[in-house]
């Protein structure tokens, strides 16, 4: 690629799409590859991630001090990719609540998520081998206002004191609302989400946060699959040629102006 | 008639005549593998794909055009089927609450008084109806304004705990967010023009425009990156059936 068409704003795409359609091209080829190495049985370790851990210990000790567990999922719908790995990890969360009989309170802003994680929530005290304890009425659906959820939200961790205060989700400029009364109140609270935004409000506030696409690794690393870690290596290896592509680009545009 | 919208009516009829056999033929239809897995995976994948194929579209193309229009009002229509979902559950949860004199039931009386006099005045006067008006104006938007405001005290409170400079990493973090503060405002200049050595070398404004533009934008790109990367990766899951977290358990 020649120099003169790495100038980054505005107009670094061609208006036909042409270098998107061969990214996507080449990202789509890397992880199929990487499923395919999978498939055949390719070892594929993820690193810990300490805030996974530490879910189940914030459940733990939900369930010795006789508090609720409050999941929150962020604002998006379920067309939001963010929100799925987060029903992913509800999946989890209500496995272990189940197992250690502490009570998982859901307040939902959209009414399809409300739907998803009662599903999810519902499977995973089966799996558990405890449905009696799963109360539907504890995911509940309480408005698709982002203020009124935030506002809803509040009064749920001031009243009831959640001993684990979990947000796993995209969520907006309402994320330090939620942070800051949980460590009020003295709740374990882990974060993740994608919105580098509200990155920072989570690591202030926040035992443990997990940031960018740790979202969607903790849900791979839950889920235990051998299809899920090969979209891992996927990333690390898009990553990768990333890395090569802006060491290129910086290269190219010095080098240029060298000359 | 417009094909888009004879296909549009098709598609509207279809749904309604699964949603009626749903509740007709009951569970031996719920059950089904057919209707709970493969034909919303097949939905999904045919629809997935579409969405690509249109992005490389140009836009000026009429196919281009269609397909956005068509996506639009479908996500309009199944929005609005979710939104019902919603308020039957939130309706009923309180009902419950009330009736079973659960703790703070009192608070479940005046949302649903809340619920049903805007719905009353909504229906009956519209948007423009005064009383529905008042409502918007009197009472939603200021309620949507003191939960806004309530963050600037949270941001403080969080700025104050994230400032303390108990190590290393904090105390380049709190040298960092003063130099920004000063830089921001016309008072900071003043103040850093009082620091020896320093303000005759570097404007604070420069500075403060140097660490958000390098340091800051870095780092939100990277994450950036990450984030996307891990977005594809999860579009592509879910595209070929991999990732079913949205259909719910498989229990």
């Amino acid at each position: 690629m020649h120099a003169d068409s790495m100038i980054i704003y505005p107009g670094f795409y061609p208006e036909s799409r042409e270098l998107v359609l061969i990214i996507f091209a080449v990202f789509s080829f890397i992880i199929f590859c990487a499923r395919f190495l999978a498939g055949r049985g390719l070892k594929i370790s993820i690193r810990k991630i300490s805030a996974v851990g530490a879910i189940e210990e914030a459940i733990g000790r939900a369930a010795e001090t006789g508090r609720p567990v409050l999941y929150l999922s962020g604002m998006y719908d379920m067309n939001s990719i963010a929100t799925m790995a987060s029903i992913n990890i509800l999946s989890y969360v209500a496995e272990k609540a189940a197992v250690y009989e502490a009570e998982l309170k859901m307040p939902c802003c959209r009414s399809l998520v409300m739907n998803a994680a009662r599903d999810a929530a519902c499977g995973a005290y089966l799996r558990a081998g405890k449905p009696d304890l799963y109360r539907p009425g504890n995911i509940q659906y309480i408005t698709d206002d982002q203020w009124g959820f935030a506002c809803a939200v509040d009064s749920i961790i001031i009243r009831e004191k959640p001993a684990a205060n979990l947000m796993f989700g995209h969520f907006v400029s309402e994320s330090l609302i939620y942070a800051e009364t949980g460590h009020a109140i003295g709740a374990v609270q882990i974060a993740a989400t994608n919105d580098f935004n509200q990155i920072p409000f989570f690591v202030i506030a926040c035992d443990h946060c997990m940031i960018g696409e740790e979202l969607y690794a903790a849900a791979a690393y839950l889920s235990k699959k051998t299809s899920d870690s090969a979209y891992l290596l996927a990333i690390d290896l898009c990553k990768l040629a990333m890395i090569i592509f802006i060491i290129y680009g910086v290269a190219c545009v010095s080098f240029k102006n060298i000359q | 008639m417009d094909k888009m919208a004879l296909f549009n009516g098709f598609l509207i009829i279809f749904f309604i005549v699964l949603f009626v056999l749903l509740i007709v033929m009951g569970q031996t239809l719920r059950t089904s593998l057919f209707l709970r897995r493969k034909l919303p995976l097949a939905f999904c994948f045919i629809m997935g794909v579409t969405m690509i194929f249109q992005f490389f579209i140009p836009p000026e193309n009429s196919l281009y055009k269609e397909i956005e229009d068509l996506s639009t009002k479908w996500i309009q229509i199944i929005s609005s089927f979710a939104l019902v979902i919603g308020l039957i559950s939130l309706v009923t949860m309180n009902f419950n609450k009330i009736s079973r004199k659960y703790e703070d039931w009192q608070y479940s009386i005046v949302l649903l008084l809340g619920f049903f006099i805007t719905i009353f005045y909504g229906l009956r006067d519209g948007f423009e109806g005064k009383e529905f008006d008042f409502i918007f104006n009197y009472m939603y938007v200021p309620m949507q304004s003191t939960m806004f405001s309530i963050l600037a005290f949270f941001v403080a409170s969080a700025a104050f705990r994230a400032f303390r400079a108990r190590s290393r990493e904090a105390t380049l973090l709190l040298t960092a967010a003063v130099i920004v503060m000063l830089g921001r405002v016309e008072l900071g200049s003043v103040i850093w023009s009082y620091i020896p050595v320093v303000s005759r070398y570097f404007d604070v404004s420069e500075l403060a425009q140097w660490i958000n533009t390098v340091f800051t934008t870095a780092g939100q790109r990277a994450i950036l990156l990450g984030a996307s990367l891990g977005y594809i990766a999860a579009s592509f899951k879910i595209l070929l059936g991999i990732e079913r977290s949205y259909f719910g358990s498989e229990e």
